[in-house]
């Protein structure tokens, strides 16, 4: 049994006022066992995330659990809900619950947002460890601390009121209006032909609410995270490693893409992690800017269409919660099934970065 | 190799010796010095990007919403009309919310750090917990969660009562007790396990959990913490009862509310929600009714029906001489012979006014009546037909409405209906907490937790090791040493970091919209169980109005939510830098 506390020393030397030995130890076993309790708080945190989720969605797919569970065509079975391609919850009779499309909605939003954030994070983030001087450094790391200071809501709203209009409309690309049987339209008076601002590029046709600017909302949101976490791990690689590449000939794009790069690539790849579980996460904007109708799996096309709404599963969440779900209806527990499934995915997306780090952090310190 | 003949191809070019004859690579050193200072332009292209996107982000913000910022938009409550609507119900309700959010994080958070940090065991053998231990322990555990089982079956139905003096009764189920006892039997024997047999690899045991469990929180959406919100505080998982009538509350009182012959409303006090007195009163004479929050006692008495029909119909009868004085002198006013339209100015309002109340018998007050009566009778300027009827109905109710409440004080409607109402004082506090102010601030608390404990941990860690190490030599204990040397030097750090998560907290929107939902909350919370709006939900709520006002005031609602965001950052930033210069 080895002490918590140093063996009593000569009253002499006792720091404050005088106290006995025992009141002493008494009073540290207390701060002890507070400070253990607030420990022991944190983890009920997780405990109590991991309860309450289990149990309504087993309530959810317990046939007796909820009062719609008696209709028989509302009992959801766990293979239908993780492998379904309908998720229609408030249709009547026609109810649907089969996650993939709330699924595919985020991964949508996910991959726009990173194909976005990290080109230009990473590059940002080696441009910002290995490049800049000390001066532009102490200009762009406040201006990304403000970027990641920002409320999401704020980046939802930028979203609506102006990434949406850049992509929906461009009033100096017109193009021509056809009919129904695919001919042009022409002015009866001018004979001129009819034409109409483009959507974006020209070519694509966005909605008000589409999955390519929420997406791109959350890569902005996303931005700062990869860009700080990956020069946090470009920076801890150690000098010598860059020295020795440049001794042997190396040119310092080299150095930074070949050697210093690759050194703290565990580190990056964590960093990437944990902003793809926030992207994952991600609430308001999506609430915001995606629309509200689940992603149309009929065909491969709508399936993976960046120009029509998404509902991921964080929208579906808001709108379950901010809507009238009667309390013990089966939507009301499907919302609870939706966010176990987001916890599971994001918990695992953390776990894993979290690990990856370790490793990367056992390397070089 | 190439790479190898070359010494440095960074500072000035080297002719390309052997470029044509290399044997491995066939690049040239000009191309890779090209593709050296693409890279630049590349980089300073991404990072441009990146402030472009937050000029950009921040100048369409501006724009929309700098217009609509003045002092009305900052005092106004929140409104439907989006001229009027205002961000002060919103302002408050985040400044209350933060607050509890910063009172209960930042205990919590910083305990734990130290926890983690401070009191990490010095056992090398890690995570080995002896065969003793496990077994008392979860022999310890099993026996206390089968007795709360049992105590609490036989006995959870049962309903405790008793009361305090000031607060009135309070009712509780017994299981909540037998639950309560539980957890502290089940601590004491935790606590002595620790004390007594593995003090070390226990505290080993529980400092792994910990460490990685708020790692792996960090990354939970705070949606997520929404919902463990609503189950663990605003329903607290159904223990106390339903939200709203839950079995303990402190500040509440509770009133028969009756409405009187005068159509005042008579409050009688009783003591509470569950004990009904009977509905229609059995004696025909009660004494000592009040107003909530008035000392004021007030004698009344229930009317028999044909007494009270009998004054009703008196004074109405006596308003007729009044009500004809009042057609004559209007109609005296009117043009094409009595039939076209009233003209009235000020002065012929108070004539009018005082030529009809000469016909009345009046027991109100006749100067208060007339002062009343007078922008009444001048609004019918103007008036024809059925207009004109209608708001000579209006005055006339007006001045009986009067007398009603004059002569008929102090009496009950007949077989008047008492309503059970209830009068919340500002320091009301119920179990459940519901989805008020209190249940937000705590899910917030959960939200910033792990990034308080991330960045005390982080200034923890900074602080050199020798600090500690002097103090335990001097014969401090490590609370001693912690609290007297590490902490105090720890304490910049703490606060930039507890600044940036009260900064989260105050931008946080989903797990407040998961707990409230997207209500219309005008007025401002009143006691802590009071429903609230906050900035970022205004915001959101704003933003989904199709109506283009609202999209300006939920720009102007964005600036002042940025405005307070970049202060507590601007806060961060000087406390940080403040602190460097000193070390």
């Amino acid at each position: 049994m080895s002490s918590l506390n140093p063996p009593p020393v000569p009253s002499v030397t006792r720091l404050g006022t005088p106290r006995s030995d025992k009141l002493r130890d008494l009073r540290e076993y207390g701060i002890l066992g507070v400070l253990i309790l607030f420990g022991l708080i944190t983890l009920g945190v997780t405990l109590g995330i991991i309860g309450i989720l289990s149990v309504e969605t087993f309530t959810f797919f317990d046939p007796a659990g909820h009062k719609d569970a008696q209709q028989e065509n509302t009992v959801v079975h766990v293979t239908d809900f993780l492998f379904g391609t309908q998720w229609n919850p408030l249709l009547g009779a026609e109810k649907h619950f089969g996650v993939m499309p709330l699924v595919i909605g985020t991964f949508k939003i996910v991959f726009v947002s990173m194909v976005f954030a990290i080109p230009v994070g990473l590059i940002s983030a080696i441009w910002l460890s290995e490049y800049a001087s000390h001066r532009a450094r102490s200009i762009i790391k406040p201006v990304l601390e403000v970027l990641a200071g920002i409320p999401t809501v704020v980046f939802g709203f930028f979203a609506v009121t102006f990434i949406t209009p850049v992509l929906l409309r461009w009033e100096w690309l017109q193009r021509p209006v056809y009919d129904d049987a695919g001919n042009v339209l022409t002015d009866p008076v001018t004979g001129a032909t009819v034409t109409e601002p483009a959507g974006f590029l020209g070519w694509l046709d966005f909605g008000t609410y589409n999955a390519l600017g929420a997406g791109l909302a959350v890569g902005i949101m996303c931005l700062p995270i990869i860009t700080s976490l990956s020069e946090d791990a470009l920076r801890a690689v150690p000098k010598a490693l860059r020295e020795g590449a440049l001794g042997l000939g190396s040119s310092k794009f080299e150095t930074s893409v070949k050697v210093v790069f690759p050194a703290a690539l565990s580190g990056i790849v964590a960093a990437l992690l944990l902003a793809i579980a926030r992207a994952v996460g991600e609430t308001m904007i999506v609430a915001l800017a995606a629309g509200g109708r689940s992603v149309d799996m009929g065909s491969v096309g709508s399936a993976l269409s960046l120009t029509d709404p998404v509902l991921p599963m964080t929208g579906y969440m808001v709108q379950m919660f901010t809507g009238d779900a009667p309390h013990g209806s089966v939507e009301y527990y499907s919302s609870y099934a939706v966010a176990g499934t987001l916890f599971v995915i994001t918990l695992g997306l953390t776990v894993l970065g979290n690990q990856v780090q370790k490793r990367f952090r056992e390397k070089y310190s | 190799m190439t790479q190898a003949i070359n010494p440095s191809p960074k500072p000035p070019m080297t002719p390309s010796i052997s470029s044509s004859t290399a044997g491995r690579t066939t690049r040239s050193t000009s191309a890779r010095m090209a593709k050296n200072r693409a890279f630049i332009y590349l980089c300073l292209g991404c990072t441009g990007l990146a402030i472009l996107i937050l000029t950009v982000l921040l100048l369409s913000i501006f724009i929309q919403g700098i217009g609509y910022i003045n002092l009305d938009f900052l005092r106004n409550l929140n409104s439907s009309d989006p001229t009027t609507a205002g961000v002060y119900t919103a302002l408050i309700g985040t400044i209350i919310v933060c607050a509890i959010c910063a009172a209960t994080a930042i205990p919590l958070g910083v305990g734990t750090a130290i926890l983690i940090e401070e009191f990490r065991p010095r056992a090398k053998n890690t995570g080995h917990i002896s065969g003793k231990a496990w077994a008392i322990g979860w022999g310890a555990t099993a026996a206390i969660l089968l007795l709360t089982y049992f105590v609490g079956h036989n006995a959870g139905g049962r309903v405790l009562e008793f009361s305090l003096p000031g607060v009135g009764a309070i009712k509780f189920k017994a299981v909540v007790l037998v639950w309560i006892l539980g957890l502290v039997v089940f601590a004491a024997a935790w606590f002595a396990v620790v004390h007594f047999i593995a003090k070390e690899s226990v505290l080993l045991f529980v400092h792994g959990i910990v460490e990685t469990n708020i790692r792996n929180l960090a990354g939970v959406p705070s949606i997520v913490y929404g919902i463990l919100g609503v189950t663990a505080f605003a329903t607290m998982f159904g223990l106390f009862g339903d939200m709203g009538a839950g079995k303990f509350a402190i500040g509440q009182s509770w009133y028969d509310q009756y409405v009187g012959e005068d159509r005042n409303s008579y409050y009688i006090p009783v003591s509470g929600p569950v004990d009904k007195v009977e509905k229609t009163p059995a004696a025909a004479d009660m004494t000592y009714y009040a107003r909530p929050g008035s000392s004021q006692t007030v004698s009344l008495t229930f009317l028999p029906e044909d007494e009270a029909k009998e004054r009703r119909d008196s004074i109405e009868g006596e308003m007729d001489a009044f009500d004809d004085a009042l057609r004559d002198a209007i109609d005296a006013t009117r043009g094409a012979r009595g039939r076209g339209p009233a003209t009235i100015d000020a002065a012929t309002a108070e004539g009018i006014v005082d030529e009809a109340m000469a016909a009345g018998r009046w027991e109100s007050d006749p100067a208060e009546l007339r002062k009343d009566l007078i922008p009444l009778v001048a609004a019918i300027d103007g008036l024809d037909r059925r207009d004109l009827s209608r708001a000579r109905r209006e005055v006339i109710n007006t001045a009986v409405d009067r007398e009603y409440r004059t002569r008929l004080t102090d009496t009950l409607m007949v077989g008047a209906m008492p309503v059970r109402t209830d009068r919340k004082a500002w320091y009301y506090l119920s179990l459940p907490l519901g989805r008020g102010v209190m249940a937000g601030g705590l899910t917030l608390m959960l939200v910033v937790l792990p990034i308080v404990i991330v960045a005390s941990q982080e200034a923890l860690k900074a602080v050199p090791d020798s600090y500690r190490q002097g103090a335990l030599a001097m014969g401090a204990t490590r609370w001693q040493a912690v609290s007297k040397t590490a902490l105090p030097a720890a304490i910049p750090g703490i606060c930039t970091g507890t600044i940036l998560a009260i900064s989260r907290a105050i931008g946080e929107a989903a797990p407040l919209l998961v707990l409230g939902g997207v209500g219309f909350i005008t007025a401002t919370p009143q006691h802590a169980m009071d429903r609230f709006a906050a900035m970022p939900m205004q915001i959101f709520q704003w933003a989904r109005e199709p109506d283009e006002g609202f999209q300006h005031i939920a720009a102007a609602g964005i600036i002042i939510l940025l405005v307070v965001l970049l202060s507590f950052n601007a806060l961060a930033i000087y406390i940080r830098q403040r602190a460097s210069r000193h070390q």
